[in-house]
């Protein structure tokens, strides 16, 4: 990174911190620290909603993931709009009658206190674990690419989210949040513009969509029908349903950011917000990598995208096994690139590409794969412990390499800004939990508001200090953001279930929901150990098996009762 | 003031607005799938 790159991540940095305490400077109780007094209109809800799902993964890994696997991953979110509109019917409304700092106070309400404290622990489980992989994701890419130390970038990152949440609390977060979503958003427009420019003069947009189609990247919708492909139509509008409807109706990191809504329609306007743009702006990532993907059709990219990686390669025994595996795909590459310029020349014609031209591009493409397999091979043979994923470097790679000066600071920024902001709703959601779900709840005696507003605030910086430490010693999951989904969904459905059962089916008491939840957790477990299902399904069944285990439970108890 | 943005969205004939906004919602999703549908099938 150049001067100007430094001096553009700094100042956007360090304003969006010090606007955000300055606008939160009179927080005064837990209300205000909690839920920012009840004063946000629905855009800084909507911007905050987005801002705190979109973490830095999603710029990162997203348009890594469209390179290697294409468009089909916008389909995760079809049941997002949907849930949406679930929560603003039957959620929110609920959640506001009864004037709840967290979620899991209503099921305290509906239920009893052990049914409160299992939701509270499955949100603190498995979003304290989130919050470690959030910091941990853009540190490590961003460390070993710019050569900044991890570590140290893991703890920057950790302090700096730590400081505006315990100072300012859930306003500080919402109002930052709303700055750093413009800047998401502006970042990745400009990234998409600079990625259109430098398409070769000859291939146009439409080409490049083509090419890219041509390669299966431009399979954006499926309407097949198997429980073990990922991404479908199917497994997104319902499986994709149950996970945004257990993520944002039931974890405390999203909820906090609705209720702190100044009434009940700003609150609903702020989800329908996210719910109209959320698959807008996801097809406008993943098109950025396919893009990506196209433009490296025409210019040779690394034959392994962890460029730090295949350095330490270089300079160690394999180095001579490196070069000739190089050479080979300098070769492939030429080829590729010839046959990329063939299929975009004879797609514009009339009749479009022949059969032989699309043929001869798809088997080079194989070809230079293939070879991208091999330095695969020879990272995870000569490097003990490298990852040998390397898609989460590809966006990152381009940005450095082919970016402006300038901009490089910019869009570093978007992925700082993106990694606070989810951090910092991740923090004060489980500082919230902490203290209202478990330390007020425990405790015997009544306290003052003064004494409970500086135990938030020690919650929040115990758990900022715990997600650094997680970061600190994690290791580079599979893919990122699959990483976070998939923890997100082994316990999602079992909280959703509990909210489902609570809201729809009156009659059911404590006891069988508890053990619908114990059985649907275990199953879930189950299923993730020993069999290939998609993660997304997680949810719809465990969400199905607490409902009907509750539903079966109580209607058995009931008959017994009645002889 | 939060009664008074409710007013705002609230209809002087009682008749709540919410339907017809989570039916737009809905219809912006059925128009999204439809446009990523079709181009999926234009650059296959």
């Amino acid at each position: 990174m150049t001067t100007i790159d430094w001096l553009v991540l700094a100042t956007t940095l360090s304003f969006i911190v010090a606007y955000g305490i300055w606008k939160s400077r009179d927080v005064a109780n837990m209300r205000d620290y909690l839920h920012g007094g009840q004063t946000l209109r629905w855009p800084t809800i909507g911007l905050s909603i987005m801002a705190t799902q979109a973490s830095a993964i999603t710029f990162l890994s997203t348009p890594g993931q469209a390179y290697e696997d294409g468009m089909r991953f916008v389909q995760f979110y079809f049941g997002l709009p949907l849930a949406m509109i679930v929560i603003s019917a039957f959620f929110l409304p609920i959640y506001y009658r009864l004037k709840v700092y967290t979620a899991y106070e209503y099921l305290e309400h509906r239920f009893d206190v052990r049914v409160r404290t299992v939701g509270a622990l499955l949100f603190l489980v498995s979003r304290g674990l989130a919050a470690g992989i959030t910091i941990y994701a853009p540190a490590i890419v961003l460390s070993t690419i710019l050569g900044w130390p991890l570590n140290l970038t893991n703890l920057g990152i950790g302090v700096a989210v730590i400081l505006y949440t315990v100072l300012g609390g859930t306003r500080a977060v919402s109002q930052t949040q709303r700055q750093q979503m413009i800047v998401m958003l502006t970042g990745m427009t400009v990234a998409g513009i600079v990625v259109v420019l430098n398409l070769p003069d000859d291939v146009s947009v439409a080409s490049a969509l083509k090419l890219a189609g041509a390669l299966d990247r431009m399979s954006a919708v499926s309407f097949e029908v198997d429980p073990n492909t990922r991404y479908t139509f199917w497994s997104g509008i319902t499986g994709g349903f149950f996970l945004a409807l257990a993520y944002f109706g039931t974890d405390q990191s999203q909820v906090q950011r609705y209720l702190s809504g100044r009434s009940l329609t700003e609150s609903r306007l702020g989800l329908l917000f996210n719910g109209m743009f959320k698959v807008p702006m996801q097809f406008g990532i993943l098109l950025i990598g396919v893009l990506v993907f196209v433009f490296h059709l025409f210019v040779q990219p690394p034959i392994f995208f962890n460029t730090s990686a295949l350095d330490r390669l270089a300079a160690s025994e394999y180095a001579a096994e490196l070069d000739d595996l190089q050479r080979r795909y300098d070769v492939a590459f030429a080829g590729q690139r010839a046959a990329a310029y063939a299929y975009a020349a004879a797609s514009k014609s009339e009749s479009g590409a022949d059969a032989p031209t699309l043929a001869a591009l798809r088997a080079s493409a194989e070809r230079t794969r293939a070879l991208r397999t091999e330095a695969k091979e020879l990272v995870r043979r000569g490097l003990a412990g490298a990852e040998t994923k390397d898609a989460d470097y590809v966006f990152i790679g381009f940005v450095l390499e082919f970016v402006p000066r300038g901009l490089v600071g910019l869009l570093v920024a978007v992925v700082l800004c993106a990694a606070m902001s989810s951090t910092a709703s991740e923090l004060s959601a489980l500082g919230a939990t902490t203290t209202v779900d478990l330390y007020q709840r425990a405790r015997r005696k009544r306290a003052t508001a003064a004494h409970d507003l500086r135990m938030s605030k020690l919650f929040t910086v115990l758990w900022g200090a715990a997600a650094v430490a997680f970061a600190t010693y994690a290791s580079l999951l599979d893919n990122l953001i699959q990483a976070v989904n998939i923890l997100g969904s082994l316990f999602y459905g079992t909280v959703l279930g509990l909210f489902v059962t609570a809201f729809f089916l009156p009659r059911v008491t404590a006891t069988p929901v508890l053990a619908g939840a114990a059985v649907a957790q275990t199953a879930v477990f189950a299923l993730f150990l020993g069999s290939d299902l998609g993660f997304l399904w997680y949810n719809v069944v465990a969400c199905g098996l607490v409902v009907g285990v509750a539903w079966s439970g109580q209607f058995f108890s009931e008959g017994r009762n009645d002889r | 003031m939060a009664d008074d943005l409710e007013s705002t969205t609230e209809p002087c004939d009682g008749k709540s607005p919410w339907g017809s906004i989570y039916a737009l919602v809905v219809l912006e999703l059925a128009a999204l799938v439809g446009a990523l549908y079709a181009l999926t099938r234009w650059a296959s």
